[in-house]
């Protein structure tokens, strides 16, 4: 299993730094959520990991290497981008939008052959939404097109999944339902385990995928660890600037859940 | 990240596609179909069928070049065609031939310059002229004219201009934008560059000879192909096959572009020098077009579109769909143009009669929904 180390990383601009001694270690199977004020500097930090951005200071390496002297084919066979879901200018249709997973697996001057497609077919029979391969891509629901753009990041085949908010325009329903794949997809249900970073706006998302939390403050400050420790009302208060109330939930198999709330202010 | 990238596209026309329906994305379940159907059972969409589509765009071109060899104000019947005398033969050959063929290749260029410009800009309402390429040569056509360079030369100098307006258009938008938006900044430079160059073709019409040198000026910008020459074939037919075999090259780098530039860059395009040399391979379809036929609007804005409508979006059918019905559609209406009236009409003339209620009824469709 991969294992991504990030050391000391400072990045941004290079007129404007925007985060800096970020430190952190993710293996496959593991699941670190983002959290953090807008503006705290989540995508530059992700833009950074998939190599859009240079690294001001610091260093990043997968699996000992260092990515400082990877092309970009190198990098997006390593970390698959799962962007908000969005409709693109051109009705492409399902199965040509997760073919361009296969992008970085292609020769220079190739284009998609019947492996890829077969790979593919694979990846949406594997996540259930074979049937939607010939729709076209920019009438379906938000939901559907979540899922679309999961698929197509599991075509690149890569060691680590890069998710910036994959719940934000999606209804009750389909959040969850979104959450659970990607908790399948770290535990390797479905093919290796993967190394999943996502951020997210609502910490309850960090309870619910059980897993680790990287908080991001708008002075800088990052503080990470597992999430039902580090997720304190103190912490969130001071993350967001909101007074944050907690209840415990038991679940119908006996464990008990925190979720967090922001409380209104009273005037 | 993706927010960025939609303001990144150029005119607010071009998101009309998709970002109607994004605001009510309807609550369906995440895994709509049951695991047993293989097959999708029943699309949204009709399905396409490229292969066929193309094939059968294929025989249209032919039966258009055939057509066209038997229009024209000396009538020469299919049957004809095949048992010619001498005047026939000499018109067939020396007058018909040439012009049928400039027609065909120009068509496709235009065309396959305008659907890989669509995909890169991530815009349906973009043609090939957005960086200054007609207008560039343009220019150089009419100071070709006023500098009396002749024929070989005034197409040289409108071919050499093309290529300069967008070299400048390029240099100028990486000077100014480093950020990710890198391709408005190219949209804006070229809207200054093209506008630079046809305030210089309006000074060049200023100081020309009212008597000879300006209606010259004036028809050549018109656009018409009654005075191609058989060296132009070898022009033309030199920069379709280097520009297109460009294109074809990057027809799937081309697709991935319409995602934006973050999600290309994170997909493992180098979305820059992929920008860079499809910029190079279009402008080189369209400047060494425009060199020879003038001024010719539309065909690289309505074919494009209207062949999406035809094989889908997937520029590996959009492309050769698109430089097929180029050729038709150009051949077609120079056939009109030399046909409907007595003396012969410009060529833009009649490509933004026919191309602009066309394209209307296509934006009409896309408003629907309709793909």
């Amino acid at each position: 299993m991969a294992k991504l180390r990030i050391d000391a990383l400072s990045c941004g601009y290079a007129t404007r730094p925007v985060l800096s001694g970020v430190s952190l270690e993710l293996a496959g199977g593991e699941t670190l959520c983002l959290l953090g004020p807008n503006g705290a500097g989540k995508t530059t930090l992700f833009k950074t990991m998939l190599g859009l951005l240079r690294p001001l200071a610091g260093k990043m390496s997968v699996d000992g290497e260092d990515t400082a002297s990877w092309g970009r084919r190198r990098f997006a066979r390593t970390f698959a981008y799962i962007p908000q879901e969005h409709a693109p200018a051109f009705p492409f249709t399902v199965l040509e939008v997760v073919l361009m997973g296969r992008t970085p697996h292609l020769g220079a001057l190739g284009s998609v052959g019947r492996t890829d497609e077969r790979i593919a077919r694979e990846v949406l029979a594997s996540l259930g939404i074979e049937g939607l391969a010939g729709r076209d891509y920019t009438q379906l629901s938000g939901g559907e097109r979540q899922m679309v753009l999961i698929a197509r990041a599991l075509a690149q085949q890569p060691a680590f999944l890069v998710m910036d908010e994959p719940t934000a325009s999606l209804d009750f329903g389909n959040q969850a339902r979104v959450l659970s794949r990607i908790r399948t997809l770290a535990r390797g249900s479905s093919g290796e385990p993967l190394g999943v970073i996502m951020t997210t706006h609502d910490p309850n998302q960090a309870f619910l995928l059980g897993h680790r939390v990287a908080c991001i403050g708008r002075d800088g400050s990052f503080v990470q660890g597992e999430a039902c420790e580090v997720l304190t009302p103190e912490l969130l208060q001071n993350l967001y600037g909101v007074e944050v109330g907690f209840a415990e939930l038991s679940t119908a198999d006996g464990q008990s859940l925190s979720l967090c709330t922001p409380l209104l202010e009273d005037r | 990240m993706s927010r960025g990238d939609r303001r990144a596209a150029p005119a607010s026309t071009g998101a009309s596609t998709g970002d109607g329906s994004l605001s009510t994305p309807p609550a369906a379940p995440v895994s709509t179909p049951p695991a047993s159907t293989a097959e999708p059972a029943a699309p949204a969409a009709p399905r396409r069928h490229p292969a066929l589509v193309i094939t059968v765009l294929a025989l249209l071109l032919l039966a258009a070049l055939l057509a066209s060899l038997t229009v024209g104000r000396y009538a020469i019947s299919l049957d004809a065609l095949f048992s010619l005398d001498e005047t026939s033969s000499n018109v067939l050959f020396f007058m018909r031939l040439p012009r049928i063929g400039a027609a065909a290749l120009i068509g496709a260029a235009l065309a396959g310059a305008g659907c890989a410009f669509q995909g890169i800009f991530k815009n349906p309402m973009v043609s090939p002229d957005l960086l200054g390429a007609s207008a560039g040569a343009g220019f150089g056509a009419a100071a070709g004219i006023l500098l009396s360079l002749g024929s070989v030369g005034v197409e040289l100098s409108a071919f050499l201009m093309g290529l300069i307006a967008v070299g400048v258009s390029y240099l100028l938008s990486t000077a100014i934008g480093r950020s990710m938006r890198g391709v408005l900044v190219l949209v804006l430079s070229g809207m200054v560059i093209g506008n630079l160059f046809q305030a210089f073709t309006s000074a060049v019409k200023f100081v020309a000879d009212p008597n000879s040198q300006l209606p010259e000026i004036t028809f050549w910008l018109m656009g018409g192909l009654s005075a191609v020459r058989d060296s132009d074939l070898y022009w033309l037919l030199f920069a379709l096959i280097v520009g297109g075999a460009g294109l074809f090259v990057l027809r799937w780098k081309i697709n991935v572009m319409g995602n934006g530039d973050e999600e290309a860059l994170a997909l493992g395009v180098e979305v820059k020098r992929v920008r860079l040399a499809v910029v190079a391979f279009a402008t080189l379809l369209t400047s060494a077009s425009v060199a020879v036929a003038g001024m010719v609007g539309w065909v690289g804005l309505i074919v494009p579109h209207l062949a999406r409508f035809l094989v889908g979006a997937d520029q590996r059918a959009l492309l050769p769909a698109s430089m097929l019905l180029g050729s038709t559609f150009l051949l077609v209406v120079d056939d009109l143009c030399r046909s409907v009236y007595t003396t012969e009409i410009p060529l833009s003339i009649l490509t933004s009669i026919i191309g602009a209620p066309l394209f209307i009824y296509l934006i009409a469709r896309t408003r629907k929904g309709r793909h």
